[in-house]
């Protein structure tokens, strides 16, 4: 790659926090540095991956409504988790993680391992045990909050 | 707060820690210099290790190895730091401090408060150097970012203790023993026939340049297997992990470049220029690469450039690079 060709598409993914550095020759061939304010060839799969999330928090939210999906999937999904990782954050087997995403289990967890999903998860008591207000949330705009993307 | 610690830019973290903290005690080594020394180059492709579903592919060697293996190469000793207790993890961080040393530390990314908000994900392997505390704020300097920053006593024992793969346990490191002088050559010798055997010398096809071959195999099944929108999913993983923040560039290949040409000036090998363009252009075809692949992340099907031929670039890349490992190979004799 020349210096001259070194990308400056804005996507917005840098989020006003500066450019990055990246390596380039010039024009006698020599090695050096520029700067760059991203890609689209590196923007377009990231903001694909944020539609994605996107995309599962609203079949996730449809899930809820009926019954079928616990808050919990929810929330880990939103924090961009998986269940080895809560499991990881929380201190208890990835079994019982999956267990907690099913309502029945949900519903029977006692206040301890709730207060614990909600300090990793970033939520109080309350947001925990209520998955009335799930079904309402704006989800683009969650993510759009989240992301700072323009999905 | 220490004044005379000098942050500068790189494109990638470890290698910049390194540098940064090596030039505070008077040691000017670049970041490709590093890069090269600590065989920092690799290429991998591991379908049975997950990251959210999508198989990892790798372009560099494991966190931390580049680390370990350009100290010692460069004979310079580090003392390391885990803590199981973060109250004591920030107490022996502003015991270095105080004492006037500053401290590379492993962070996860996901709450770091100044990175851009898309790009904080559940990564464990960054790494910051910390050189100082002003008003209770610690004085952070991110290789990635363009200047310095800082963040809350809370804020940091946060980001010390993430959790998951790679989870960094409150790591913290510092040179403590500096030779005074230094023999770059053998150093770089080392470092470039340790690349060589990574890449050409591994009897694994997921491993080195087959690496290559065999995420091109795999490829070219792909939609079939996956259907339209995983496949484009898990291309599109594949270009991050070769372009995201960090890689200065085609999976670290124009950083290589550089270290070739730094290493034919400090070694006398004139020829090392050539591979270094040989590289680059290898380097050029990865963007290539990229470019095509994010064309069918966003439109998805619609396009003259398939899975197959975005395989078929993969394939060529795969013979050059093991042309010119094999060419660099003399270089170790």
């Amino acid at each position: 790659m020349e210096k001259t060709n070194i990308p400056q598409d804005d996507l917005g993914l840098n989020d006003n926090k500066g450019r990055e550095l990246c390596y380039a020759t010039d024009e006698n061939g020599d090695y050096t540095t520029g700067l760059s304010l991203g890609w689209e060839a590196k923007g377009i799969p990231l903001i694909e991956v944020w539609r994605d999330v996107r995309d599962t928090l609203i079949k996730i939210s449809k899930e809820i409504e009926v019954g079928e999906a616990s808050p919990l999937k929810f929330y880990m999904q939103y924090n961009l988790m998986d269940s080895f990782l809560v499991a990881a954050s929380v201190g208890i087997a990835t079994w019982r993680v999956k267990l907690h995403l099913m309502p029945f289990f949900y519903n029977r967890m006692n206040d301890t391992m709730t207060a614990r999903y909600a300090k990793e998860l970033g939520l109080t008591v309350d947001n925990m045990k209520n998955s009335n207000h799930i079904t309402p949330l704006n989800i683009s705009e969650l993510i759009k909050e989240k992301s700072g993307l323009e999905l | 707060m220490i004044e005379n610690f000098e942050h500068n830019q790189s494109a990638h973290c470890e290698n910049g820690v390194i540098s940064n903290l090596l030039k505070f005690h008077g040691v000017h080594l670049s970041e490709p210099m590093i890069f090269g020394i600590g065989s920092g180059l690799f290429m991998g492709f591991f379908p049975f290790l997950k990251l959210n579903g999508i198989p990892i592919a790798t372009f560099r060697t494991s966190p931390g190895m580049i680390f370990q293996r350009a100290t010692k190469q460069l004979g310079i000793k580090i003392r390391k730091a885990k803590y199981r207790n973060p109250k004591k993890a920030m107490d022996a961080l502003d015991k270095a401090i105080d004492t006037g040393i500053p401290v590379g530390l492993q962070v996860g990314v996901y709450h770091l408060t100044y990175f851009p908000r898309a790009l904080r994900f559940h990564f464990n392997a960054h790494n910051i150097v910390v050189f100082g505390k002003k008003n209770g704020m610690y004085q952070i300097s991110d290789p990635v970012l363009e200047n310095t920053t800082e963040l809350t006593y809370n804020e940091l024992a946060t980001v010390r203790y993430s959790k998951g793969p790679f989870a960094p346990n409150g790591k913290m490191y510092y040179p403590t023993d500096i030779p005074s002088e230094f023999d770059l050559a053998p150093a770089i010798r080392k470092g470039i026939s340790k690349t060589c055997r990574d890449m050409v010398d591994i009897p694994v096809r997921m491993l080195g340049t087959t690496g290559y071959k065999f995420v091109a195999k795999r490829m070219r099944t792909w939609p079939e297997k996956l259907g339209e929108k995983q496949a484009s999913m898990w291309l599109g993983q594949f270009i991050r992990m070769m372009e995201e923040i960090g890689t200065g560039g085609a999976g670290f290949r124009f950083i290589f470049s550089a270290f070739l040409q730094e290493a034919s000036k400090e070694l006398n090998e004139p020829w090392l220029m050539d591979v270094s363009a040989e590289m680059t252009e290898n380097g050029d075809r990865l963007r290539e690469f990229a470019l095509h692949s994010s064309r069918i992340c966003k439109n998805r099907a619609t396009q003259d450039v398939g899975y197959n031929e975005l395989a078929d670039i993969l394939v060529e890349v795969a013979d050059r690079e093991k042309e010119i490992f094999t060419k660099l190979k003399k270089l170790g004799k």
